[in-house]
């Protein structure tokens, strides 16, 4: 009978990460629970303050060698993918049972397209393979000096796709470790993989809300992470086929 | 003290003329730390390290305050205010050393700057910021002192001749002005997005000129192109054409209004970065000609008819250099450089007696050499400590390399 529900278990895993979706502009992950599947959802909305992006660094465009288009002006601005919202992560963790070790979901892209990664802030579990790829007729680096998962892939011609699992930083509060990427060639370039401990994490939406669906019954720490803002907190819990509403304000 | 009042007070002054777009400024500095020692012949003109301060040396070595102010969505005020300690070793009053205007429209290819800018020749002078580059110090022709001065033009006893330290007086100038400024109005063009360039400049001297502003109408035209002709490779090509000589109350006996006008600087160059993964490779030579005046003697040498000789000189300089970023630490790289610096010799005429309309009469020319002939030897090791902290330990020796005049920095350079 053990070996029944050990088997059953061991394909309900299966079952559960193959469903991981773990792209570089994903809002929303779905995972199924190893120890039952009945679920709720927690909804709200988060207030971003106006911020400084993290690229604030002045280094003149007199300084700065016209071997690029991409202007300080337009490197700057805020697309759709990297506004203040977008780049802003909410993810529920656990605390009432414990998620599996392996959580490694599908490849994720960070592109880099005039001088710039997109999208800004990816989100993914650990042990997923980001792939960074060279869309800019020019070299591009990437490198981290983030304490735990420090690398350089080096100059990448156009196309070149690099492939890098990402282990376990030194968590910033534990279970959400930022990776701060950067170019070694362009300095205005600077982004983050938030590496993960938790499958459930949605990005925010334009309008400022969020909705985490498919949360296994239990009790859980939500978080929200902006690269600019201090990570915020509320405790929570799940009941079956129940929808939680949790605001957060990053002000605070 | 009073530098860092001046400083302070210049740099507050800047900020709130800035006052319109105040919700947009942006401001940023660097901070460079070095401790640094040198060989017994050490001069800041040589090797770049002050004669005095040779037996180790811990200081801060540069304080950079940068601002930007954009004034409209397409036009843009950006400064540099500076506290270092070039030349003397010791900390110099600050100075204004970039304040330009700068119309940039993303949805086009000019670019349009006017006041105090770098000039667009060269490979380096677009490194002035110690955390951009591999090496503490810049090649040879942008950091040795030639036997050429704007004053006096060519002066034997100036450059690596001179007992005098920088900050002492004239001690000629090196074929470009180490920090790469200049003054006047430049425009930039996208020929080809992303693959060629254009920068010119039309300033008020040539890019050997020090000074902020000139003491004669000058005038000189800069420009470089850049190509990239594949991701791999870039190549750029400089010229520049101008005046570059002062007036002086040392040559007020022998200037007219005009006569300093006809003396210029030429200047060809090319440079070539290669790179891929870990590798880059950067060369660069820049040959310079001089139309100029002769200080011989501690005089003006008048001995061609009674007017001012005029002298030819040039030199060719070529650097390459080599960094290879080790993949098993990051943020760390080893660079090599090796340079030299060649004085042409310059072309004489010895026949003051000499009457064309004589048959029998021959010009005779004399070859001589007008500056040595210098090479050096750099190697860097480099740390990113952070993405903007970068810890630089230099090792350089150059001349007859018997370590008189050696170079160890050790540099932490920071841009906040």
């Amino acid at each position: 009978m053990g070996k029944y529900i050990l088997a059953f278990s061991v394909v309900f895993c299966i079952a559960g990460f193959s469903s991981i979706k773990t792209d570089g502009t994903n809002t929303q992950i779905s995972f199924t629970h190893t120890i039952d599947n009945i679920t709720g959802t927690v909804t709200g909305t988060v207030i971003v303050p106006e911020q400084s992006t993290g690229r604030r660094q002045f280094r003149g465009s007199s300084y700065r060698s016209r071997g690029t288009s991409a202007s300080p002006s337009t490197s700057d601005s805020n697309t759709e993918e990297d506004s203040k919202y977008r780049n802003t992560i909410i993810s529920a963790h656990p605390l009432s049972f414990s998620v599996p070790d392996d959580m490694s979901g599908e490849p994720v892209i960070i592109g880099q397209k005039d001088a710039t990664f997109f999208p800004n802030v990816t989100p993914v579990t650990v042990g997923t393979i980001v792939q960074f790829v060279n869309n800019d007729p020019f070299f591009h680096n990437v490198f981290s000096l983030t304490p735990g998962s420090k690398f350089d892939i080096g100059r990448r011609p156009t196309g070149y796709v690099y492939s890098k699992q990402i282990e376990a930083p030194k968590w910033k509060v534990t279970g959400i470790g930022p990776i701060t990427l950067f170019c070694d060639i362009h300095s205005q370039m600077k982004a983050t993989i938030l590496s993960l401990d938790t499958p459930y994490f949605t990005r925010l939406n334009e309008d400022g809300t969020y909705q985490l669906s498919n949360l296994p019954e239990g009790d859980y720490e939500i978080r929200v992470y902006n690269p600019s803002f201090e990570i915020i907190s509320k405790s929570i819990s799940i009941q079956s086929d129940n929808s939680t509403e949790t605001n957060f304000n990053l002000a605070n | 003290m009073n530098s860092i009042k001046i400083f302070i007070g210049t740099f507050l002054l800047l900020y709130f003329l800035s006052v319109p777009s105040f919700a947009q400024i942006q401001l940023n500095g660097a901070l460079d730390l070095e401790l640094s020692g040198g060989g017994e012949h050490s001069k800041f003109i040589a090797n770049g390290i002050p004669k005095k301060f040779q037996n180790y040396n811990f200081s801060v070595t540069q304080l950079n305050a940068f601002l930007f102010a954009p004034i409209t969505d397409q036009i843009f005020f950006e400064s540099r205010i500076q506290l270092d300690t070039w030349g003397s070793g010791k900390l110099n009053p600050p100075r204004i050393s970039l304040a330009s205007l700068t119309w940039d429209n993303p949805d086009n290819p000019y670019v349009i700057r006017v006041g105090r800018f770098i000039s667009p020749f060269g490979f380096y002078t677009k490194r002035q910021l110690s955390t951009d580059r591999v090496f503490v110090q810049h090649p040879l022709a942008y950091s040795y002192f030639t036997n050429i001065s704007d004053i006096r033009g060519f002066w034997p006893e100036a450059g690596n001749n001179t007992n005098a330290e920088y900050e002492e007086g004239d001690v000629g100038l090196p074929t470009l002005y180490f920090a790469g400024y200049t003054n006047g109005i430049g425009a930039s063009w996208e020929i080809k997005k992303d693959k060629m360039f254009l920068d010119a400049a039309i300033t008020n001297g040539t890019p050997m000129t020090i000074r902020d502003r000139s003491t004669l109408p000058n005038l000189a035209l800069t420009s470089r192109l850049f190509y990239r002709t594949s991701i791999f490779w870039e190549q750029g090509f400089s010229f520049s054409f101008g005046n570059f000589m002062q007036a002086d109350p040392l040559n007020n006996s022998v200037r007219t209004d005009e006569s300093f006008q006809k003396y210029y600087q030429l200047l060809l160059g090319t440079d070539t970065k290669i790179a891929f993964t870990y590798f880059e490779i950067i060369g660069e030579i820049i040959y310079s000609k001089w139309k100029t005046t002769g200080f011989i003697s501690n005089q003006f040498d008048e001995s061609c008819g009674g007017n001012l000789c005029d002298y030819n000189l040039s030199n060719i300089s070529g650097n390459i250099d080599f960094k290879y970023e080790l993949p098993g630490v990051t943020g760390s790289y080893i660079a090599l450089r090796a340079e030299h610096l060649a004085f042409l010799d310059d072309v004489a005429f010895d026949n003051p007696n000499y009457d064309e309309n004589q048959p029998d009469d021959e010009p005779e020319y004399i070859f001589r050499n007008w500056d040595e002939d210098v090479s050096r030897l750099t190697a860097v090791f480099g740390y990113k400590l952070a993405p903007n902290i970068l810890l630089k330990a230099s090792f350089s020796d150059q001349g007859d390399f018997d370590l008189s005049e050696y170079a160890l920095r050790i540099q932490l350079a920071s841009f906040f």
